[in-house]
């Protein structure tokens, strides 16, 4: 009995010794760039930020056009993304028609004590600016008659939930951007 | 086929039916993301593994730290499926439960053994403990150490057992470094429950001789390979010289306890009935070691090790003892990040009151003082721990490998009441539903057990064809600047050792010996951060941002501006 227990440790201890190894032996290949050679990434970095019109985007951890969230954005989750920063923003490119205008649709972070939180949308046609008052809110910008746009989204603060008591997450954060729209 | 053998093999069945159900449960809450690992620990135990011990950001402080949870992470991890780590981190942690059944059967031969598997399944089966199965946190993989430190403490008869169980409790500190704060209270129960003094010194040297052998062994390779001049070790307030020397004398003299080993001459039972005397100079020792402990806790708790947590007032340290995680305030995070339902704590206090009102009833007779001075030290070892990391630190998760063992507590407390077996039964059936209310169903439902300290979700933080896409963008040979949380572990992944990773801006009179390929990797969410650069000289252009399913980069190349 106790040479068995002993000869079972043996084993074990052997074959996670092995699984463990693979790492040690570079399993995980990846063939590194070189220096200026990285454009085929960044090309196909700029497809996944082609949009189409009229379409409601959703911006959530598995929507393919999450891609389009620049900085300031945290990690996607199931039904959208938070903004995490002061400042985000999101970058895209429509690939026959310019947009007019672009719709958001953002969630705000708000409690007992922060009823409403002020976000300006910036875009190259103009400054919008909104107050987010609770539950899901539409809010539109206009865009320039340009294919490529970049949309500069601005809080006042980011606050944590822990902070506002409404839980212990302590990530700072300011609204949820659930979704996206453009307008032809 | 034998009782013995049967007993055998009932508690390899056992063992096999709880590790599979705890490799369940825990396989089903998905990848270990857990906040230390993506941060610091993944990125630590990869750097150590290649030979590179100048561990850079916030893995710094890790230098010298005994590699073994890290590194044994990483080497794992490194396989690349995200289920391996978890599977065996649950396998190392239920290995607390086999050690539990074998100290079950010696502390409380007469209890049901129904009851005994009970208590020895909630060892690990507690809240405080699943919210930590199958992550590299540490304590559940410390946790072993102390109960087979026990073990052995009830079947050692001569001074190389007692230096042996020394010796396994060194396991604890070596797999969690920042359990060493607790093991004032471990050796000063181990001294009470020591039979003489050779048999306490035994132990103090075997577990000294281990712990410094290795843990100082180690910092000393570390410092001979690194640019560092001293060598130090963490939670040791020795350095250089000194810290050298009484590693050399600890090894010293535990090789010669195990070379000139004697007899103690003392029964196996755990509370052996018979008349018993003391010598004096082991009740000294014993005043010594309460002495250290009160003197490092007080040091300890003075440091606020961690400032959200501080227990500054007596006040303040009861409220913890009869701390559910519910406490008066509802289900308030008060001393975790994350919101619990959990009896241990209450259950520990309550034991351990018991225990001492037992000893200063039974300690005064002769014919009882061993029994009663047996279950003090066994309560001090088990239970001690405990309220000690609270009253240092302020921080229930620093004790969690003791919390494992407060079942077992319980068994010792229960079997000291064996004179009267219906009371005995009947609190080992309280005790056994008290620690198990939590796992009722129905009763906490209004918690569910949350693993500890993941930021967001439990999947797989970077995929192979999302590591790869990042590792597109990085050019062979790259010094990286990286900015922001949910970063260092993606160097790890990558597992290029091309690459050299930095975690802070170079300083500007180094900017004219920096060689391209510069680039950054920053989180998204932190892009301002990326300002740092421009401060110190640098400029960046070029940035992209990937959205991962499950984490974020943006990256840029970064330059020396004309």
């Amino acid at each position: 009995m106790r040479d068995a227990a002993s000869l079972g440790w043996v084993v074990v201890f052997v074959a996670l010794i092995a699984l463990g190894s693979f790492s040690w032996f570079d399993q995980v290949r990846y063939e590194p760039p070189v220096f200026g050679d990285d454009e085929a990434t960044r090309a196909a970095l700029e497809d996944l930020r082609v949009v189409p019109l009229g379409e409601e985007l959703s911006m959530a951890s598995s929507a393919p056009h999450r891609w389009i969230m620049g900085d300031g954005f945290g990690v996607p989750e199931d039904d959208g993304t938070w903004i995490a920063a002061i400042r985000s923003n999101l970058f895209f490119e429509t690939e026959i028609a310019p947009a007019s205008s672009v719709d958001l649709y953002l969630f705000p972070l708000l409690s007992a004590a922060l009823t409403e939180r002020p976000v300006t949308i910036s875009t190259a046609a103009g400054v919008t600016e909104a107050r987010l008052t609770g539950g899901g809110q539409w809010v539109t910008a206009p865009l320039p008659r340009d294919l490529a746009q970049e949309v500069v989204i601005k809080c006042e603060t980011v606050d944590s939930p822990l902070d506002l008591g409404l839980g212990p997450d302590q990530r700072k954060l300011c609204a949820k951007l659930i979704a996206v729209r453009l307008n032809p | 086929m034998s009782a013995s053998r049967r007993e055998n093999r009932a508690a390899v069945f056992l063992t096999a039916v709880y590790a599979t159900t705890l490799a369940v449960f825990s396989l089903g809450r998905g990848a270990d993301n857990n906040f230390d690992l993506i941060n610091v620990k993944w990125y630590a135990g990869w750097t150590t593994l290649r030979g590179d011990f100048e561990l850079r950001g916030l893995a710094t402080s890790r230098q010298t730290y005994p590699p073994f949870n890290d590194a044994w992470q990483s080497l794992l991890a490194g396989v690349g499926a995200w289920w391996l780590p978890v599977l065996v981190w649950t396998l190392i942690h239920a290995s607390s439960f086999p050690i539990a059944l074998a100290l079950s059967k010696r502390i409380a031969p007469n209890i049901p053994s129904l009851i005994r598997v009970a208590l020895s399944a909630l060892t690990v089966a507690t809240p405080l403990a699943l919210m930590q199965l199958g992550t590299s946190f540490g304590h559940l993989a410390a946790a072993p150490g102390i109960g087979l430190s026990l073990l052995l403490m009830l079947t050692a008869n001569d001074l190389r057992g007692w230096a042996l169980a020394g010796a396994a409790l060194s396991i604890m500190p070596l797999m969690k470094v920042s359990a060493l704060a607790t093991v004032p209270a471990l050796l000063l129960g181990a001294s009470i429950l020591a039979p003489t003094l050779r048999a306490a010194l035994g132990y103090l040297v075997g577990f000294f001789g281990a712990y410094l052998g290795v843990a100082v062994g180690w910092a000393t390779y570390v410092t001979l390979r690194t640019d560092s001049s001293i060598v130090s070790t963490p939670g040791v307030p020795l350095s250089g010289s000194p810290l050298i020397l009484a590693t050399l004398v600890s090894i010293g003299i535990a090789l010669a306890v195990w070379l000139r080993s004697e007899e103690i001459g003392v029964g196996r039972s755990f509370l052996k009935l018979g008349a018993w005397a003391e010598p004096a100079s082991l009740v000294g020792l014993r005043v010594a070691l309460f002495v250290v402990a009160i003197v490092r806790g007080r040091s300890l708790q003075l440091q606020v090790v961690d400032a959200r947590f501080p227990v500054l007032t007596w006040e303040r340290f009861f409220d913890r003892l009869n701390h559910t995680g519910a406490l008066i305030d509802g289900y308030r995070p008060l001393d975790l990040e994350v919101e619990y339902f959990d009896t241990s704590i209450p259950v520990a206090s309550v034991l351990l009151l018991a225990v001492i009102c037992l000893f200063g009833l039974n300690a005064l007779r002769p014919s009882t003082r061993y029994a009663a001075t047996r279950l003090l030290g066994a309560g001090i070892f088990l239970l001690g721990p405990v309220f000690y990391a609270i009253w240092t630190t302020g921080y229930t998760r620093y004790a969690v490998q003791s919390v494992v063992w407060v079942p077992i507590g319980a068994l010792a407390l229960v079997a000291a009441m064996r004179p009267i077996r219906w009371m005995s039964i009947l609190s080992a059936c309280v005790l056994t539903v008290a620690l198990a209310l939590p796992l009722l169903p129905g009763v906490a439902s209004a918690v569910p057990i949350a693993r500890f300290a993941q930021p967001d979700h439990d999947r797989e933080r970077l995929q192979p064809d999302e590591a790869e896409m990042l590792s597109s963008l990085l050019p062979e040979g790259s010094t990286i600047y990286s900015f922001g949380e949910e970063i260092s572990f993606a160097g790890a992944v990558l597992n290029r050792s091309d690459l050299t990773w930095e975690f802070k801006e170079p300083a500007g009179d180094t900017l004219a010996q920096l060689e391209q390929p510069l680039m950054t990797v920053y989180n998204p969410e932190d892009a301002e951060l990326l300002e740092e650069l421009r401060l110190n000289g640098l400029d960046y252009r070029d940035c992209v941002q990937l959205r991962f399913t499950a984490s974020a980069f943006g990256v840029c190349r970064v330059y020396v501006p004309e």
